[in-house]
């Protein structure tokens, strides 16, 4: 009986011993498989003069309701089911980025007086996302007992949602304007290195997205502009 | 002590008393019926309603098919009433505003842009729950180019109709160039921590960056810079353009 007791003693020691907590296992092993280089490589020579850059905030939220909904000879019902709630808070930082595409830019785009002033005509502006980065550490879940946790591809799926809804916002951010002034600021240095005047100089953009009325394209991550 | 013996008076009688009796005839013998037949009739539900059924069969036959007509008529009315029942979620994120943290000013030009797709895996150990698995695939852009605001004092000089201009070294112009938020999840096995999800994004840039930042990128760019320039300051009328970069 004693050598029995003792049997059973020492394989309890063994098994706590081996036990541990998620945080002190092994750490993620990066060279356990090797990833795929590279799934698609797409090279672009162009000519794009950023001029404005906003580096915008958002916290996606989403509140996970499961509800019964129905009708009962021909009365319709919903009602929430009980502890069944999950509530998520993601931070992500979206860098938005403006620019002119000067790949375009001839003499066409420039008007010379015999006065000496000089007009330049730039391209429309252009607004894209150049980069975004969600907060993983500040990412905030709140689950029901009887719910599992949201997955990474949940996760992904709202994230989605929220570059969506900036991307949306972007014609009342006012960075169109700003990639404006910036282009000049950028372009009017430069000719007056080159000789010109400051109070010659005139930087114009196309007369038909002047104005507040402007409704942003979305080509991939690219909006682009028109009345 | 008398014995009661009840004779039938006449067939009539007899007949009925054949029928109702718990014996069989056969060529007028009357044969005794077997007693477990007799325990099972007994058993059976509705015995006597079989028999009513059978001996009045027109009257069954109207019941019957009142009784189908009106559960066909609940039946219907049921199922135009639409009863039904589910489960739902809504999947969409809540309407929420959108911070500006920081306006800026810059003058970057972008000579290479390189469009990638990474797919980084992870796996880890744990004695209890075994091998665990993560893929996602990162989407980036590296834009590669110049930064203007690195030019120093006097980099444009002209002389007639030559244009000297010495420009910044052709760099990366984004620090943080993946789109984190497009990432797709490939492949999920455990949990994970933001740790994990953030050495994963390291490691993401760090391969985007080396394959897209080459040495061969890099040399189109330059390429592609001087190309760009020369037609943009040949637009002001300067036939002869000479660019250096820094390195």
């Amino acid at each position: 009986m004693s050598n029995f007791v003792k049997t059973i003693f020492a394989l309890s020691l063994v098994l706590l011993a081996s036990c541990g907590k998620n945080e002190e296992s092994k750490p993620a092993t990066e060279d356990a498989r090797d990833s795929i280089p590279q799934l698609i490589l797409r090279v672009s020579q162009s000519s794009k003069l950023y001029t404005s850059e906003y580096q915008v905030h958002k916290i996606i939220t989403h509140d996970d309701v499961v509800k019964l909904n129905g009708s009962f000879f021909a009365k319709k019902f919903s009602m929430k089911l009980p502890l069944a709630d999950r509530k998520i808070a993601i931070p992500i930082d979206v860098s938005l980025k403006g620019y002119v595409d000067m790949s375009t830019f001839s003499e066409n785009n420039i008007r010379k007086m015999p006065n000496g002033k000089i007009t330049v005509i730039l391209p429309e502006p252009h607004i894209i996302v150049s980069g975004s980065k969600v907060d993983h550490n500040g990412i905030k879940q709140y689950v029901s007992f009887s719910r599992s946790n949201f997955t990474d591809e949940e996760m992904s799926n709202f994230e989605q949602q929220g570059m969506a809804s900036i991307i949306e916002s972007i014609p009342e951010l006012g960075i169109i304007e700003s990639t404006r002034d910036g282009a000049a600021r950028i372009i009017i240095p430069m000719l007056v290195k080159m000789g010109y005047k400051e109070e010659d100089i005139t930087v114009e953009f196309p007369q038909q997205y002047m104005g507040d009325a402007l409704i942003g394209i979305l080509e991939g991550n690219t909006m682009k502009l028109k009345k | 002590m008398e014995e009661h013996n009840i004779q039938p008076e006449n067939k009539a009688a007899d007949e009925l008393i054949s029928a109702d009796s718990n014996t069989t005839t056969d060529n007028g013998k009357k044969k005794p019926e077997n007693k477990w037949i007799r325990r099972i009739k007994r058993l059976i539900p509705g015995a006597a309603a079989i028999k009513f059924a059978r001996e009045h069969w027109k009257l069954t036959c109207v019941i019957v098919a009142i009784g189908l007509g009106t559960a066909y008529a609940i039946t219907k009315m049921v199922y135009n009433t639409a009863t039904s029942f589910e489960i739902v979620r809504d999947e969409r994120i809540d309407i929420t505003p959108a911070e500006i943290r920081s306006i800026e000013e810059i003058g970057e030009w972008e000579f290479l842009s390189v469009n990638m797709e990474e797919l980084v895996d992870t796996t880890k150990k744990g004695f209890f729950t075994g091998t665990s698995t993560l893929a996602r695939i990162y989407k980036g852009t590296v834009r590669i180019g110049i930064d203007m605001r690195e030019c120093k004092d006097g980099w444009l000089t002209t002389q007639g109709d030559t244009l000297r201009a010495s420009l910044p070294a052709i760099k990366v112009l984004d620090k943080n160039f993946i789109d984190e938020a497009n990432t797709r999840s490939f492949y999920e096995d455990g949990s994970w921590t933001g740790n994990d999800k953030e050495r994963m994004y390291q490691k993401a840039r760090r391969m985007m960056l080396q394959k897209g930042f080459s040495a061969q990128n890099r040399k189109k760019a330059e390429e592609t810079a001087r190309e760009q320039l020369t037609k943009f300051f040949r637009s002001f009328g300067y036939n002869n353009v000479e660019l250096t970069f820094g390195k």
